[in-house]
């Protein structure tokens, strides 16, 4: 009975006609939104390399961190000789610049984020 | 015969004819700004977010999947904005006693009793955690529809449905010191 009644009371809800102007609001709308000059797209085919490169430096910071504090000093010598190694490698690139590209890169991401993020309200 | 309809305006609308938009906007306006207004219980309110629906809805009208039905789709993208229109601006002093008033006025059969018992239940509905409203209300506004309900939500049937149990027992829960209390007839009243 009870359920009946909240059934009842809330299919039965009022109907109510939109304004005589909606339809020519939504289209003002929707003449100026076609009006305004497309977004430039986001260049991820082109950022995609510079993140992975950037994800798997942080992961392997965070890596070696989390063996550092967890193990024996002579085996997280041993380990972080594999991470020397590889910041040797990539030092020469690091060099060049690679470490502003990267923090250029998580700007515009930041950003990026931020813009869509806002929009999106 | 309809989302026939609806694909053809959606093909010219992609064709860049801008003209074809008002035929979907004139076809669904009405559906969608109830849909608002069970929401939100406020006119203009309903009325500007059901303008943005439109407007998100032509705007990502090339993301509409023909196996869908165009009316599916538009539900779905409207439920969604309304949703999250809701949880930025909370409705605070829900204007739902202009409701009960209005319904009362229009049908002198329907008494005091029964609009102050309605307002009851809607503001119960209101006070409901976002989840079990949002279920409820798509549930009601698609005639008891679990399966439309769903849809519009983005969930599985199942889960609307365990939503819509609980929403209904909390509903119970609220109303029922409500129902409790004795009748409030008209000689009371006057």
């Amino acid at each position: 009975m009870k359920f009946d009644d909240i059934d009842r009371i809330l299919s039965d809800e009022v109907e109510i006609v939109p304004s005589s102007g909606f339809v020519e609001s939504v289209m003002d709308a929707v003449r100026a939104e076609a009006e305004m000059p497309q977004p430039i797209p986001f260049p991820w085919k082109r950022a995609i390399p510079g993140l992975l490169a950037l994800a798997a430096v942080v992961i392997l910071l965070a890596v070696e961190f989390t063996i550092y504090i967890r193990m024996d000093r002579d085996a997280a010598r041993a380990t972080s000789r594999t991470a020397l190694e590889f910041f040797a490698v990539i030092k020469p690139v690091w060099d060049a610049g690679a470490n502003w590209a990267a923090l250029g890169l998580s700007v515009s991401l930041g950003s990026l984020a931020v813009t869509k993020r806002m929009m999106s309200r | 015969m309809g989302s026939q309809e609806d694909q053809a305006d959606v093909e010219r609308v992609l064709a860049g004819e801008l003209s074809a938009f008002e035929g979907i906007v004139r076809k669904w306006q009405r559906p969608l700004v109830n849909l608002a207004y069970r929401f939100c219980h406020d006119r203009s309110r309903a009325e500007e977010m059901a303008q943005e629906a439109f407007l998100r809805a032509y705007r990502s009208l090339g993301q509409w999947r023909r196996e869908a039905a165009f009316s599916t789709w538009l539900f779905a993208l409207a439920t969604n904005l309304y949703r999250n229109e809701l949880r930025r601006i909370p409705i605070h002093s829900s204007p739902l006693e202009n409701v009960a008033e209005l319904r009362a006025a229009s049908n002198p059969e329907v008494g005091y009793e029964t609009a102050v018992r309605d307002r009851a239940v809607r503001r119960a509905v209101e006070s409901l955690p976002e989840k079990y409203r949002s279920s409820l209300l798509l549930f009601y506004f698609h005639d008891m529809d679990v399966g439309c309900a769903a849809r519009s939500l983005g969930l599985p049937e199942g889960t609307v449905k365990a939503r819509l149990a609980r929403g209904r027992e909390m509903l119970a829960s609220k109303l029922s010191r409500f129902w409790e209390r004795p009748r409030v007839t008209h000689k009371e009243v006057s």
